[in-house]
This record gives structure tokens, C-alpha cells and sequence, in this order.
């Protein structure tokens, strides 16, 4: 009897400390950030130094994966939307975004496992059969690497991609549920645009 | 006589194949054209250290010497070309441990580089045309930057046809710059968790 009660309790608190992690894990979406949050708790999550400061966009300057990136946070109406990081390092062989790209895809596959969608996108095959030239591709907007996840709140996109010889490279996060918003959002700009 | 008339053509007809067995056999590569392309990127050399010498600093200084130094990256990548096939050792390349091999379709892209040149070095002749009209102010910098940023466009364009045109790897050219950026910090915690 003793023993049952015993096992009934080690039981009960596994599955308490298991849920409590699941709601840990979802409540931060990106960095100490969750969708929705003003933009003066997003400033107060980050331990970093403002780099840029507009009315819609927070901007960072850090480091991950040994990497210098741009810390992103973008604002609908005072609510957290998007962040991204962005590639701040620029380098002389263009071959080598390709790995940044891939240890970027490296780390979410590890957090969030295979990507729902993961493509290799030609525009232009004409360096596809050399890879020494794939980083000129990509420059010229001839080539894009594109992959994503989906979690219950969030779109992830690992995206490589470049246009007149200008390359970026970096991860976007989306709110789902605050897609509405954007969107109307953007309509709104666009028709003052007009 | 007859016999030995006999003879002679058929030892002559022998060593003419063993000639041209010979030469089949033995692919020693020009060095001409290599140095046909030298020599006309060292015209460019020195044009560009002409246009160095013009500014003490500044952005034009910045675009003038980015120009001359990949000038002279092609220059040492074709000299080390050309030294090889003078001495007979043919230069091999590597990328990420693969072996360099150039693309099925190179002429292909060396015509389609060779009509962006084409097309560049018309912009150039416009800006030019354009630089006349003014002799200095804000305008007249404006002018002389396009002017030293479409002559680099040509300078990296020329440089990946020649290497292209060599069987050069454009890839292993140039190594990483060492610029890191110190204001950027990495916060304390796991990669996994920033992600």
C-alpha cells in the first residue's frame, strides 16, 4: 500500500516537473522575449547595449555561435511581431555565407528538430555545376537556401539570400497569432504609400 | 638501291610517328596567353597606382586602393600560373578538400562576363563623359566616386574571367578578413537557449 503510494507520487511529480518544463520551454520565443511584449520589456529583457532605437524596431549587436550578429525586435502598435538575427560579418570567399547558413540550420534542427521545409532554391542554373562559385551565385540572387520550422506560436525562417552582390544571411522569428496584425498593418502603409 | 630507298622511308615514316606520338604525349601549355593577359593587367596596375597617387585619403583613396589591390591579386594569381607551366609543374587547387575542377560550361561564363565588362566599361565611358562637366564640389565627388566604383566592378569582373579563363578557382583567392566588430558581445547562457 505504502509502496504504491509511493510510486503513484514519484509519478505525479514527474509529469508535474515534465508539463512545468513544456510551459518553460514555450513561454520565452525568442531570447527572454515573448510575442506580444511592449517594447520597454523587450529593452528590459536584454542585457545588451542599444545599437539602434526607431519607433517599430529595437536593434542589438551580440555574438552567438561565435558569430557577430544583429539582434532584431519589431513592433506593431507597441507588441513584439518579429525578431531575427541577421549576419553581421561579411566575408571575401562568398562561399563561406554557405556556412553560416548551415550552422545556423545546425542549431535549430537541434532545438526544433528536422525543418518543415527545406529548400535550395535555383533562379539561375548557370553556376549550379560549380560549387566554388555558389557564394557568387547567391550574390547575384541566382541562388537562395531557405529552410523552416513551425512551433505551436512561431514561423522560423533560416534564410540565405543575396541580390547585386549584397548577401544576408540570418534567422527570422513570426508571431502566428499576431499575423493579423501585421498584415493590417502593412495594408495601412501601403494605402498612405498611395 | 631500291632496298635502300625502301629503307630510309620506312625509317623515316617510323621517326615522324614516334614525333608525333611524342608530342601527342607531352601537353606542354603555352605560356602566351598568360602573359598576353599580364601584361594588360599591369596597364591597369598603373592606371590604378596613377589614381592612388591622386588622393591622400578619403573614401575615393579607400575605392582607388581596393581597385589596385585586387589588380595585383590577379596579377600574382596569374604569375604563379604562368611560373608553373614554365617549369613544367601544373598547379592544382583545392576547395574544402575538393580538387578544383573548372565548370562544364566556362566559356559560357567567360562570354557572360566579358559582355558585363562590356557593359560596364560603356557606363564608364558615360560617367566619364559626365565627370567633365564638373570640376569639384559635391557633385564632382559624386562623379569621380562612380567613376572609381564601376572601374573596381570591372576589376573583379576581369579578375574572375582570367581566373576562370586559367582554370584559377576564384574561391581560394582571397583569405577571410580578420575585421571583427568588438562592440559585438555575446550574453551569457547556452547557443541552444538564444536560438
Amino acid at each position: 500500500m505504502m509502496k504504491e503510494r509511493i510510486i503513484t507520487l514519484i509519478l505525479l511529480i514527474a509529469i508535474l516537473l515534465s508539463l512545468t518544463n513544456m510551459v518553460w520551454a514555450e513561454e520565452f520565443t525568442f531570447r527572454k522575449t515573448k510575442w506580444g511584449m511592449s517594447k520597454s520589456d523587450v529593452k528590459a529583457s536584454e542585457p545588451l547595449e542599444i545599437a539602434e532605437s526607431e519607433d517599430s524596431l529595437l536593434g542589438y549587436k551580440t555574438q552567438v555561435l561565435d558569430k557577430d550578429v544583429y539582434v532584431g525586435y519589431m513592433f506593431i502598435e507597441d507588441q513584439l511581431v518579429r525578431s531575427f538575427y541577421m549576419l553581421a560579418e561579411s566575408h571575401s570567399n562568398k562561399n563561406d555565407y554557405i556556412n553560416d547558413y548551415q550552422g545556423f540550420k545546425v542549431i535549430l534542427e537541434k532545438k526544433y528538430g528536422k525543418p518543415l521545409d527545406d529548400q535550395t532554391i535555383w533562379r539561375n542554373d548557370l553556376y549550379k555545376d560549380d560549387y566554388s562559385h555558389w557564394g557568387m551565385a547567391i550574390g547575384q540572387g541566382h541562388l537562395i537556401f531557405q529552410s523552416t520550422w513551425l512551433t505551436a506560436t512561431t514561423e522560423i525562417v533560416n534564410v540565405l539570400h543575396g541580390d547585386n552582390f549584397e548577401i544576408s544571411c540570418g534567422v527570422q522569428y513570426k508571431s502566428i497569432n499576431l499575423k493579423e496584425i501585421e498584415e493590417k498593418a502593412k495594408e495601412k502603409k501601403d494605402l498612405s504609400d498611395f | 638501291m631500291i632496298f635502300r630507298i625502301k629503307e630510309r622511308i620506312k625509317s623515316t615514316l617510323l621517326i615522324g610517328f614516334m614525333l608525333s606520338l611524342l608530342s601527342a604525349c607531352t601537353d606542354i601549355p603555352s605560356t602566351n596567353d598568360i602573359a598576353t593577359d599580364m601584361a594588360s593587367v599591369e596597364n591597369e596596375i598603373n592606371d590604378a597606382r596613377k589614381t592612388v597617387s591622386e588622393y591622400s585619403g578619403g573614401l575615393l583613396f579607400i575605392l582607388a586602393s581596393t581597385r589596385l589591390e585586387t589588380l595585383l591579386v590577379t596579377r600574382a594569381m596569374l604569375e604563379q600560373k604562368k611560373s608553373g607551366l614554365k617549369r613544367f609543374i601544373s598547379t592544382s587547387y583545392s576547395v574544402d578538400g575538393r580538387k578544383h575542377v573548372p565548370p562544364s560550361n566556362k566559356q559560357q561564363l567567360i562570354r557572360e562576363i566579358e559582355q558585363d565588362i562590356t557593359k560596364l566599361k560603356k557606363q564608364l565611358e558615360e560617367a566619364e563623359m559626365e565627370s567633365q562637366n564638373y570640376s569639384g564640389g559635391l557633385i564632382g565627388v559624386l562623379s569621380s566616386t562612380s567613376i572609381v566604383t564601376i572601374k573596381i566592378s570591372i576589376a573583379f569582373l576581369e579578375q574572375r574571367m582570367l581566373l576562370l579563363k586559367h582554370d584559377i578557382p576564384y574561391y581560394s583567392l582571397i583569405d577571410e578578413l580578420d575585421g571583427k566588430d568588438k562592440n559585438f558581445i555575446p550574453t551569457p547562457g547556452e547557443d541552444i537557449d538564444k536560438f
